[in-house]
């Protein structure tokens, strides 16, 4: 549960499966943490998080991309 | 039609010092002999030489084989016939089967190796070698089979297993997958829920689901398809039991888990085990957000056993409950589990509540 009057840290969330995105994203949302962006692939999770910087990335390291470890290289 | 029987010419008189002879042939060789007439017509090459290793019988087989008629192998090295000559036969073992005095022809020696056909390609070969005497006169036998076709088979064998398995990998990661979806379409519909029982409900089912999961989460990690890491799962599933009912700091762990293997068979119903049980001690073991102590004990046991001891030093079980007769689903789990396994169950309820199951490991042909 986050302090209040600081602003939320801000994750993003990489993840192919909606379903299981969305339900992180409410169990994030629930613990007082704010969800920049849900994206499904590894390639625009780079883009995203250049555009809009999270303070933490949550990404499955096997996931759809295949190529997460690359991704974590560029974040 | 070839003569395949290759009868000396000059045949000298008998030498004793074979020196100047090649390509004598014992009479039983010769064509007119129904059992040369036999070796000639079986399907795998035939070949015979004589001590100097110059071929004196080249049957239909050979013919096949090699691609060389009879008559112009007559006489001609046995080196011909293979990569390298004779080095890929051990020369020991021929040194040792010339030496030998078995004259029943009994003595044999087996190898593979590369047969080069007249064309120069090469073929790999099985390769049984005898020795025979015919009248003091040494014959050496080989008997040969172009096992081109049995490579071939068994590098699609090996190809579909290979396939097998990146297959069955990739099920494992979509049931793993599909767990996930499963626990997080609970985990939505359940946020929307304001009755908190209904809720709590929706909670346990999720934990059940997710206590799966994690089994497929190593198996999908590790290169075994059936043999589970017990201790690993015990580990990853007490940490997401502890994580999950927020009783990080609260309650202290104590694992003591020795390392060993299960059949997943097994491990699923054991999995599902320790969650119900240590499920109910982080609900209602220690009320009113007291501290305490949960202890899970894998101990490997003779004879392929396992023990597996989940316990707690809380309040125990509430007075009258009976865990073999309960009708909490949670203990008809753990009932109907526990005799799925064939595992031997006892619940003492002295100090605080500690389950005890014996049951065995589901490797070498257990129980499936």
């Amino acid at each position: 549960v986050r302090s209040e009057g600081r602003p939320a840290d801000r994750i993003l969330i990489v993840e192919d499966e909606r379903i299981t995105a969305a339900d992180l994203e409410e169990v994030l949302k629930d613990l007082g943490y704010e969800v920049s962006a849900v994206i499904s692939s590894g390639e625009s999770a780079i883009r995203e998080a250049e555009r809009n910087p999270p303070d933490l990335v949550l990404m499955d390291i096997r996931g759809c991309c295949g190529n997460a470890l690359t991704c974590r290289w560029f974040i | 039609m070839n003569v395949r029987h290759l009868k000396a010419e000059p045949l000298e008189p008998r030498n004793p010092s074979k020196v100047n002879r090649y390509a004598w042939a014992p009479d039983i060789l010769d064509r007119s002999n129904p059992f040369a007439r036999i070796l000639d017509l079986a399907p795998d090459a035939i070949i015979a030489v004589d001590i100097r290793k110059s071929i004196i019988f080249f049957n239909r087989g050979a013919e096949a084989a090699f691609g060389y008629s009879a008559d112009e192998v007559r006489a001609k090295p046995l080196k011909l016939l293979f990569r390298g000559g004779l080095a890929g036969f051990h020369q020991g073992r021929i040194a040792r089967l010339e030496a030998s005095t078995d004259k029943a022809g009994a003595a044999l020696e087996r190898c593979e190796l590369m047969g080069r056909r007249k064309d120069g390609s090469e073929f790999p070969a099985k390769i049984s070698l005898s020795k025979i005497e015919f009248d003091g006169e040494t014959v050496l036998s080989l008997m040969l089979q172009d096992v081109t076709s049995h490579a071939f088979t068994e590098e699609r064998l090996r190809a579909a297993l290979r396939e097998k398995e990146v297959l069955l990998d990739e099920v494992h990661h979509r049931v793993k997958n599909n767990l996930q979806v499963i626990t997080s379409l609970l985990g939505l519909q359940a946020r929307s829920i304001k009755d908190s029982a209904t809720r709590v409900k929706f909670d346990e089912s999720r934990y059940r689901i997710q206590a799966m999961a994690i089994l497929h989460e190593i198996l999908d990690e590790s290169p075994s398809l059936a043999e589970i890491d017990f201790a690993d799962y015990i580990q990853r599933l007490v940490a997401h039991l502890v994580r999950s009912y927020g009783a990080i700091g609260r309650i202290r762990t104590r694992l003591r888990l020795d390392p060993l293997s299960c059949h997943r068979d097994v491990a699923l119903p054991c999995g599902l085990i320790v969650n119900e049980v240590l499920s109910n001690a982080l609900k209602y073991a220690f009320p009113g957000g007291k501290d305490g102590e949960v202890q899970v004990e894998l101990r490997r046991e003779p004879r392929g056993r396992v023990h597996l001891l989940i316990a707690d030093n809380g309040i125990g079980l509430p007075r009258g409950c009976d865990w073999e007769t309960s009708p909490t689903l949670g203990l008809r789990l753990v009932r109907t589990l526990a005799r799925q396994i064939e595992g031997a169950m006892q619940v003492n309820s002295a100090n605080g509540t500690a389950f005890s199951i014996v049951f065995r490991d589901g490797l070498r042909g257990g129980i499936r």
